[in-house]
Protein backbone atom coordinates (compact mmCIF):
# COMPACT_ATOMS: atom_id res chain seq x y z
CA UNK A 1 0.00 0.00 0.00
CA UNK A 2 1.16 3.35 -1.17
CA UNK A 3 -0.04 5.65 1.65
CA UNK A 4 3.19 8.38 2.14
CA UNK A 5 5.74 9.56 -0.17
CA UNK A 6 8.29 7.30 1.81
CA UNK A 7 6.25 4.31 -0.04
CA UNK A 8 7.58 6.01 -2.86
CA UNK A 9 11.47 5.68 -1.98
CA UNK A 10 13.37 3.09 -3.64
CA UNK A 11 14.09 1.43 -0.25
CA UNK A 12 10.66 0.62 0.14
CA UNK A 13 10.13 -0.45 -3.13
CA UNK A 14 12.35 -3.28 -2.09
CA UNK A 15 11.33 -3.74 1.66
CA UNK A 16 7.62 -4.37 0.38
CA UNK A 17 7.90 -5.71 -2.26
CA UNK A 18 6.21 -3.25 -4.50
CA UNK A 19 9.38 -3.63 -7.21
CA UNK A 20 8.26 -6.30 -9.80
CA UNK A 21 11.22 -7.49 -11.31
CA UNK A 22 11.01 -8.98 -14.90
CA UNK A 23 12.74 -11.57 -16.22
CA UNK A 24 16.06 -10.42 -18.81
CA UNK A 25 15.36 -10.13 -22.30
CA UNK A 26 17.73 -11.60 -24.29
CA UNK A 27 18.14 -9.73 -27.76
CA UNK A 28 16.59 -12.12 -30.28
CA UNK A 29 20.15 -13.54 -32.38
CA UNK A 30 20.69 -13.00 -35.85
CA UNK A 31 21.23 -16.30 -37.47
CA UNK A 32 21.12 -19.53 -36.07
CA UNK A 33 23.37 -22.40 -37.41
CA UNK A 34 22.35 -25.88 -36.19
CA UNK A 35 24.66 -28.47 -36.14
CA UNK A 36 25.90 -31.53 -34.01
CA UNK A 37 26.02 -30.68 -30.54
CA UNK A 38 23.68 -27.68 -30.11
CA UNK A 39 21.75 -29.06 -28.19
CA UNK A 40 25.04 -29.49 -25.27
CA UNK A 41 25.88 -26.32 -26.05
CA UNK A 42 22.31 -25.05 -25.36
CA UNK A 43 22.16 -26.55 -22.17
CA UNK A 44 25.70 -25.31 -21.12
CA UNK A 45 24.27 -21.54 -21.93
CA UNK A 46 21.25 -22.21 -20.13
CA UNK A 47 23.29 -23.80 -16.98
CA UNK A 48 25.41 -20.45 -17.39
CA UNK A 49 22.15 -18.11 -17.50
CA UNK A 50 20.74 -19.36 -14.20
CA UNK A 51 24.44 -18.95 -12.68
CA UNK A 52 24.53 -15.84 -14.04
CA UNK A 53 20.91 -14.70 -12.38
CA UNK A 54 21.51 -16.23 -9.21
CA UNK A 55 25.06 -14.17 -9.11
CA UNK A 56 22.54 -11.34 -9.68
CA UNK A 57 19.98 -11.93 -7.08
CA UNK A 58 22.80 -12.89 -4.16
CA UNK A 59 24.43 -9.67 -4.86
CA UNK A 60 21.11 -7.51 -4.56
CA UNK A 61 21.09 -7.28 -1.23
CA UNK A 62 24.79 -4.68 -1.32
CA UNK A 63 23.03 -2.54 -3.82
CA UNK A 64 19.75 -2.11 -1.14
CA UNK A 65 21.84 -1.29 1.66
CA UNK A 66 23.23 1.78 -0.72
CA UNK A 67 19.80 2.98 -1.55
CA UNK A 68 19.55 4.12 2.24
CA UNK A 69 22.02 6.54 1.54
CA UNK A 70 18.93 8.23 -0.20
CA UNK A 71 17.59 8.88 3.29
CA UNK A 72 17.85 12.13 3.72
CA UNK A 73 19.93 13.31 7.48
CA UNK A 74 18.28 14.58 10.03
CA UNK A 75 20.35 17.85 9.19
CA UNK A 76 19.30 17.88 5.85
CA UNK A 77 16.08 17.40 6.95
CA UNK A 78 16.02 20.43 8.68
CA UNK A 79 17.61 22.63 5.37
CA UNK A 80 15.78 25.34 3.87
CA UNK A 81 16.97 24.45 0.71
CA UNK A 82 14.90 20.66 0.58
CA UNK A 83 11.29 20.63 0.68
CA UNK A 84 10.08 20.75 4.23
CA UNK A 85 8.42 17.70 6.31
CA UNK A 86 4.96 16.63 5.07
CA UNK A 87 5.47 18.59 2.12
CA UNK A 88 5.34 15.42 -0.16
CA UNK A 89 2.27 13.80 1.95
CA UNK A 90 0.09 16.95 1.67
CA UNK A 91 1.03 17.43 -2.14
CA UNK A 92 0.36 13.66 -2.90
CA UNK A 93 -3.20 14.36 -1.34
CA UNK A 94 -4.14 17.23 -2.94
CA UNK A 95 -3.18 15.52 -6.04
CA UNK A 96 -5.22 12.41 -4.96
CA UNK A 97 -8.07 14.90 -4.49
CA UNK A 98 -7.85 16.49 -7.29
CA UNK A 99 -10.51 15.91 -10.12
CA UNK A 100 -8.59 14.88 -13.22
CA UNK A 101 -8.27 15.71 -17.00
CA UNK A 102 -10.71 13.82 -19.48
CA UNK A 103 -8.64 11.38 -21.51
CA UNK A 104 -7.73 12.51 -24.89
CA UNK A 105 -7.20 10.52 -28.03
CA UNK A 106 -4.22 10.30 -30.21
CA UNK A 107 -5.67 10.06 -33.23
CA UNK A 108 -5.26 13.07 -34.75
CA UNK A 109 -2.00 14.06 -33.28
CA UNK A 110 0.75 15.48 -35.46
CA UNK A 111 3.69 13.07 -36.42
CA UNK A 112 6.50 12.63 -34.15
CA UNK A 113 9.53 14.91 -35.64
CA UNK A 114 11.92 12.17 -34.79
CA UNK B 1 13.91 29.63 -26.92
CA UNK B 2 16.83 28.34 -28.63
CA UNK B 3 18.41 27.02 -32.25
CA UNK B 4 19.30 25.11 -33.15
CA UNK B 5 19.63 22.46 -30.80
CA UNK B 6 20.17 18.87 -31.43
CA UNK B 7 17.42 16.87 -30.12
CA UNK B 8 17.19 13.06 -30.59
CA UNK B 9 17.27 9.74 -28.58
CA UNK B 10 18.40 5.97 -29.34
CA UNK B 11 16.62 4.98 -32.39
CA UNK B 12 15.55 0.99 -32.77
CA UNK B 13 17.23 -1.13 -33.60
CA UNK B 14 20.19 -0.04 -31.32
CA UNK B 15 23.23 0.21 -33.10
CA UNK B 16 26.54 0.74 -31.54
CA UNK B 17 29.81 2.19 -31.87
CA UNK B 18 33.12 0.95 -31.18
CA UNK B 19 36.52 3.03 -31.18
CA UNK B 20 38.45 2.48 -34.02
CA UNK B 21 41.96 3.81 -35.32
CA UNK B 22 43.15 7.14 -35.07
CA UNK B 23 43.68 9.28 -37.89
CA UNK B 24 46.03 12.16 -38.51
CA UNK B 25 45.42 15.12 -36.38
CA UNK B 26 43.37 13.14 -33.64
CA UNK B 27 40.31 12.33 -35.90
CA UNK B 28 38.96 9.47 -33.98
CA UNK B 29 37.24 6.74 -36.18
CA UNK B 30 34.18 4.60 -34.90
CA UNK B 31 32.69 1.25 -36.23
CA UNK B 32 29.38 0.47 -35.95
CA UNK B 33 28.90 -3.10 -34.28
CA UNK B 34 26.11 -4.85 -32.81
CA UNK B 35 27.37 -5.60 -29.33
CA UNK B 36 27.98 -3.14 -27.01
CA UNK B 37 31.33 -1.93 -25.94
CA UNK B 38 31.49 0.38 -23.29
CA UNK B 39 34.69 2.60 -22.28
CA UNK B 40 36.29 1.64 -19.09
CA UNK B 41 34.09 3.72 -17.46
CA UNK B 42 30.71 2.24 -18.43
CA UNK B 43 30.13 4.96 -21.21
CA UNK B 44 29.59 3.88 -24.62
CA UNK B 45 28.76 5.57 -28.02
CA UNK B 46 25.54 4.20 -29.60
CA UNK B 47 23.91 5.96 -32.91
CA UNK B 48 21.21 8.31 -32.25
CA UNK B 49 18.29 9.62 -33.97
CA UNK B 50 17.03 13.19 -34.17
CA UNK B 51 16.51 16.81 -35.76
CA UNK B 52 18.48 19.99 -35.08
CA UNK B 53 15.83 22.44 -34.42
CA UNK B 54 14.38 24.95 -32.11
CA UNK B 55 14.22 24.26 -28.86
CA UNK B 56 12.81 25.29 -25.22
CA UNK B 57 14.59 24.86 -21.96
CA UNK B 58 12.47 23.50 -19.25
CA UNK B 59 14.97 22.95 -16.42
CA UNK B 60 13.81 25.65 -13.64
CA UNK B 61 16.18 28.67 -13.41
CA UNK B 62 17.69 27.48 -10.44
CA UNK B 63 19.22 24.21 -12.51
CA UNK B 64 19.91 26.01 -15.43
CA UNK B 65 23.38 27.78 -13.99
CA UNK B 66 24.38 24.11 -11.77
CA UNK B 67 23.46 21.10 -14.47
CA UNK B 68 25.66 20.33 -17.01
CA UNK B 69 22.38 18.93 -18.72
CA UNK B 70 19.10 20.58 -19.56
CA UNK B 71 15.93 19.50 -20.45
CA UNK B 72 14.50 20.74 -23.65
CA UNK B 73 11.82 19.95 -25.71
CA UNK B 74 11.26 20.81 -29.89
CA UNK B 75 9.47 23.36 -30.72
CA UNK B 76 7.95 23.07 -34.41
CA UNK B 77 6.57 25.11 -36.83
CA UNK B 78 2.64 24.88 -36.76
CA UNK B 79 2.74 24.74 -40.46
CA UNK B 80 3.93 21.33 -40.86
CA UNK B 81 0.38 19.78 -39.74
CA UNK B 82 -2.76 20.51 -41.00
CA UNK B 83 -6.80 19.18 -40.29
CA UNK B 84 -8.15 17.63 -37.24
CA UNK B 85 -4.27 18.05 -35.30
CA UNK B 86 -3.83 22.01 -36.36
CA UNK B 87 -7.42 22.60 -34.78
CA UNK B 88 -6.57 20.42 -31.65
CA UNK B 89 -2.90 22.04 -31.62
CA UNK B 90 -3.70 25.68 -32.08
CA UNK B 91 -6.37 25.72 -29.74
CA UNK B 92 -4.52 23.85 -26.71
CA UNK B 93 -6.72 21.01 -26.98
CA UNK B 94 -4.48 18.40 -26.26
CA UNK B 95 -2.20 17.97 -23.55
CA UNK B 96 1.39 17.21 -24.98
CA UNK B 97 1.20 20.40 -26.89
CA UNK B 98 1.85 24.43 -26.47
CA UNK B 99 0.77 26.28 -28.82
CA UNK B 100 3.22 29.38 -29.00
CA UNK B 101 2.21 32.65 -31.57
CA UNK B 102 4.28 33.97 -33.96
CA UNK B 103 6.71 36.31 -33.21
CA UNK B 104 7.41 38.30 -36.35
CA UNK B 105 10.74 38.23 -37.44
CA UNK B 106 12.14 35.73 -34.94
CA UNK B 107 9.84 32.85 -34.92
CA UNK B 108 6.91 31.46 -37.39
CA UNK B 109 3.96 29.89 -35.36
CA UNK B 110 5.28 26.88 -33.49
CA UNK B 111 3.99 24.21 -30.84
CA UNK B 112 6.44 22.95 -28.08
CA UNK B 113 6.06 18.90 -28.53
CA UNK B 114 6.12 17.32 -25.18
CA UNK B 115 6.47 14.25 -26.19
CA UNK B 116 10.06 14.73 -27.56
CA UNK B 117 11.39 16.23 -24.31
CA UNK B 118 15.31 15.00 -23.58
CA UNK B 119 18.39 16.18 -21.90
CA UNK B 120 20.81 18.17 -23.96
CA UNK B 121 24.28 18.83 -22.65
CA UNK B 122 24.77 21.88 -21.54
CA UNK B 123 27.62 22.68 -23.85
CA UNK B 124 25.46 22.34 -27.15
CA UNK B 125 22.78 24.70 -25.43
CA UNK B 126 25.34 27.19 -25.30
CA UNK B 127 26.76 27.20 -28.51
CA UNK B 128 22.81 27.48 -29.59
CA UNK B 129 21.43 30.56 -30.84
CA UNK B 130 19.03 32.68 -28.12
CA UNK B 131 15.98 33.41 -29.92
CA UNK B 132 13.84 34.47 -27.03
CA UNK B 133 13.09 34.30 -23.45
CA UNK B 134 9.17 33.45 -21.94
CA UNK B 135 7.17 36.08 -20.19
CA UNK B 136 6.26 34.83 -16.70
CA UNK B 137 2.83 34.36 -17.90
CA UNK B 138 4.39 32.05 -20.80
CA UNK B 139 6.71 30.31 -17.89
CA UNK B 140 3.20 29.74 -16.12
CA UNK B 141 1.43 28.57 -18.60
CA UNK B 142 4.35 25.94 -19.85
CA UNK B 143 4.56 24.71 -16.25
CA UNK B 144 0.76 23.99 -16.31
CA UNK B 145 1.02 22.40 -19.35
CA UNK B 146 3.41 20.07 -17.80
CA UNK B 147 1.64 18.93 -15.07
CA UNK B 148 -1.54 18.81 -17.07
CA UNK B 149 0.42 16.38 -19.60
CA UNK B 150 2.15 14.34 -17.29
CA UNK B 151 -0.62 14.15 -14.27
CA UNK B 152 -3.50 15.04 -16.44
CA UNK B 153 -4.17 17.40 -13.18
CA UNK B 154 -5.78 20.76 -14.14
CA UNK B 155 -3.37 22.85 -11.50
CA UNK B 156 -6.36 25.35 -11.33
CA UNK B 157 -7.76 22.44 -9.29
CA UNK B 158 -5.00 21.46 -7.04
CA UNK B 159 -5.23 23.03 -3.40
CA UNK B 160 -2.28 22.09 -1.35
CA UNK B 161 -2.92 23.16 2.60
CA UNK B 162 0.32 25.26 3.60
CA UNK B 163 3.19 23.52 5.35
CA UNK B 164 3.94 23.94 8.96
Amino acid sequence: MIDKFEAYLPIKWLEDGLVVVFPVRKPKAHRVVKRPGTLRIALSTAALAIGVSTVSLAAEPAGVSNFRALELSVAARSDEHVVPPHYWDNLIAAMREAPRLPAQTTKSDPPAAF
Amino acid sequence: MLSPVPIGSLAAPERHLKRGATLKHDVHTWQETAVWHPEPDGRGLFLALGRKLNAVVLSHDCEIDKQKRLLAAPVLPMETITGDALEAVRNGKRYPFMPIPEIPGVLPESYVDLRGICFVERKLIDDASRLCSMSDDGIERLQAQLIAYFTHIPLSELRIPPTK
